[in-house]
């Protein structure tokens, strides 16, 4: 038996399945998720557990707002409250600000004596999120990997939206600006969104999640926007599942 | 009997004092069957895609002929208003132009020579005004005892928005909505007390959002605090019918906003503050200084479109009531 610990992200679902002191950790991607695991019986939406070996204990998810999700066989909290726990758990800190940077979400969340006093996330605008960075990838046919590298002689971006900024790097290549270059400007362009909201909810520490937070480049730019070091949680795309478990 | 509408709170006296019917063009737009009809109209008769919705839904309004004439409050609410006045009197609609002072130095003489000529306007005597202000005041006088019920959590943050609201315009008949306020009261004081553990306000602008007190009360907070309602409600007791218009804080600045705000946290025993923007309102701007002038924690939350609230505000809020849930708890 085992329990589990869901955060069902715009991009990935990501699962935490834990036995005993012992966390195991799979990905999948949404839409191949919902398609498989997801069934409806009668009124009902659940969770169907085939893809794992034994049995499901507690079931702890999060995601899209527990208005949203509702799962006949699964406790729903908050993302909020998933990344909260998810950071103070692996952190063991009681006073920092997190940064989380999903798919589609970010958030900011700010930690004191071990509550949360205040959050932020974006509004209505996917320009610093992992969707925009994957499209940017798309377009300069580059891996994520060689992406998160890029740190030299960032390309300016203008654009305040990721749609025309999409455009924007169309016409950097056609200047013939260096790829990575290009990258490194997708980087510092997310950066510099992220940062005003990063600079309301100042502390003494700063933490970073998500499957944005994992990649390098992103977190020097932000570093050098806020100017203070950020450490990556441990297990950065996982954080929230973590937090779900420790519910 | 004129149907006279306007454009946000005016001393409404006045207009029940000559004898027409006073109609607040936001309630006409927001009660209406189809509010996104409105909107459409406005936009089809070329008002930008990025102007405030009330300002469409009230141009719209006058456009209908919901009205006869209109009462445009140039100077003291949104300065969207010139631009709509221009309109209306480009199509040929009456419109009685009329200013809060900006200053509040010499704001009593100001305000005391807008009054009288809205009173010219609309042929009628101050005199007769002061009437009608003593048998509104009755009404007045309920209102803020629903008001202290909110607190109490005999009435719900939503009935006393609703309540609030339309005392603009008393729905156009006074006599009728004291009835109606009489009846509501008596229901109430017969409740008990539902209370939830969190404690909200909402701040600025009166919400498009028609589903957001249900949300927000769903997920265990009361709205004991809806400011400007409860302006719109001219809660000033001065016997001054002028100075109670000069009280009234949403004309006003900011910081008379602001210190009004202070003291109801404090009476009410606010827990966090939902601050209501509307999309492309420059009163967006104003955030910063509420954000640093309160000392409890205050969300932001922006609406567009009339409606139910969209799934990442709900997200949101609700984030921020458990916030503020494990903060009480300790
Ligand atoms: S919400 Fe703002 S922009 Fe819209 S009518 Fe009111 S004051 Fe004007």
């Amino acid at each position: 038996m085992v329990d589990l610990g869901i955060d069902l992200g715009s991009r990935f679902v990501k699962v935490g399945l834990k036995s005993g002191d012992n966390i195991e950790f799979k990905l999948y991607d949404t839409v191949t998720f919902y398609r498989d695991f997801v069934k409806r019986e009668g009124e009902n939406i659940k969770i169907n557990f085939d893809f794992l070996d034994t049995n499901a204990g507690r079931v702890v998810a999060t995601g899209y707002g527990r208005n949203v999700l509702s799962f006949a066989n699964a406790e729903i909290i908050s993302e909020i409250k998933a990344h909260f726990k998810g950071a103070k758990v692996q952190t063991g800190c009681d006073n920092f600000t997190l940064i989380d940077l999903g798919g589609q979400d970010s958030k900011v969340i700010k930690v004191v004596n071990g509550f949360i006093e205040d959050f932020i996330m974006n509004d209505k605008c996917a320009a610093s999120t992992g969707r925009f960075l994957e499209n940017a990838a798309n377009i300069l046919k580059m891996q994520l990997s060689d992406i998160a590298s890029s740190v030299d002689n960032p390309v300016k971006l203008n654009s305040t939206c990721a749609i025309f900024s999409e455009s924007e790097i169309i016409g950097k290549i056609a200047e013939g600006a260096d790829f990575r270059d290009i990258a490194a400007g997708v980087c510092e362009s997310v950066a510099k969104r992220i940062a005003p909201l990063v600079k309301r909810l100042k502390s003494e520490r700063y933490f970073i999640s998500g499957g944005v937070g994992s990649i390098y480049s992103i977190r020097y730019f932000l570093e050098k926007e806020i100017g203070q070091s950020i450490e990556p949680l441990k297990n950065c795309q996982f954080n929230g599942c973590i937090g779900c478990l420790n519910y | 009997m004129k149907k006279i509408g306007f454009t946000t709170t005016i001393p409404v006296e006045i207009v029940f004092a000559s004898k027409n019917i006073p109609v607040d063009l936001n309630n006409v737009f927001i009660t209406s069957k189809s509010p996104y009809k409105f909107l459409e109209y406005a936009e089809d008769d070329g008002l930008p895609r990025n102007t405030c919705n009330w300002i469409k839904g009230i141009y719209t309004a006058v456009m209908k002929s919901s009205v006869d004439e209109v009462i445009a409050v140039t100077q003291g609410d949104c300065s969207n208003t010139h631009a709509l006045m221009e309109l209306f009197e480009n199509a040929g609609v009456k419109v009685h132009p009329f200013g809060y002072p900006f200053g509040l130095d010499d704001g009593y003489e100001y305000l005391r020579n807008e009054i009288l000529n809205l009173c010219k306007g609309l042929d009628v005597d101050f005199d007769e005004v002061l009437e009608y202000k003593d048998r509104i005041d009755i009404i007045r006088k309920k209102l803020r005892h629903l008001d202290k019920l909110t607190v109490q959590g005999k009435i719900s943050g939503f009935e006393n928005h609703i309540w609030l609201v339309t005392s603009t315009d008393f729905n156009g008949d006074f006599i009728k909505y004291e009835n109606e306020l009489d009846k509501f009261i008596k229901e109430a004081e017969k409740r008990s007390n539902t209370g939830k553990k969190v404690r909200l306000g909402f701040i600025g602008v009166p919400t498009i959002f028609d589903d957001i007190y249900q949300f927000v009360e769903s997920k265990g907070a009361s709205v004991v605090f809806n400011e400007v309602q409860r302006q719109f409600s001219i809660p000033s007791t001065s016997d001054d019918f002028i100075q109670r218009y000069i009280d009234y804080t949403y004309p006003y600045d900011i910081f008379k906003r602001v210190a009004d705000i202070k003291t109801q946290i404090v009476e009410r025993k606010i827990d966090g503050i939902i601050h209501y923007v509307q999309s492309f309102c420059y009163r967006q701007i104003q955030d910063v200084i509420i954000k640093k002038s309160l000392d409890i924690p205050v969300i932001t939350i922006e609406g567009n479109d009339p409606g139910n609230v969209d799934a990442r505000t709900k997200i949101r809020l609700e984030s921020f009531i458990e916030m503020l849930c494990e903060r009480k708890n300790g």
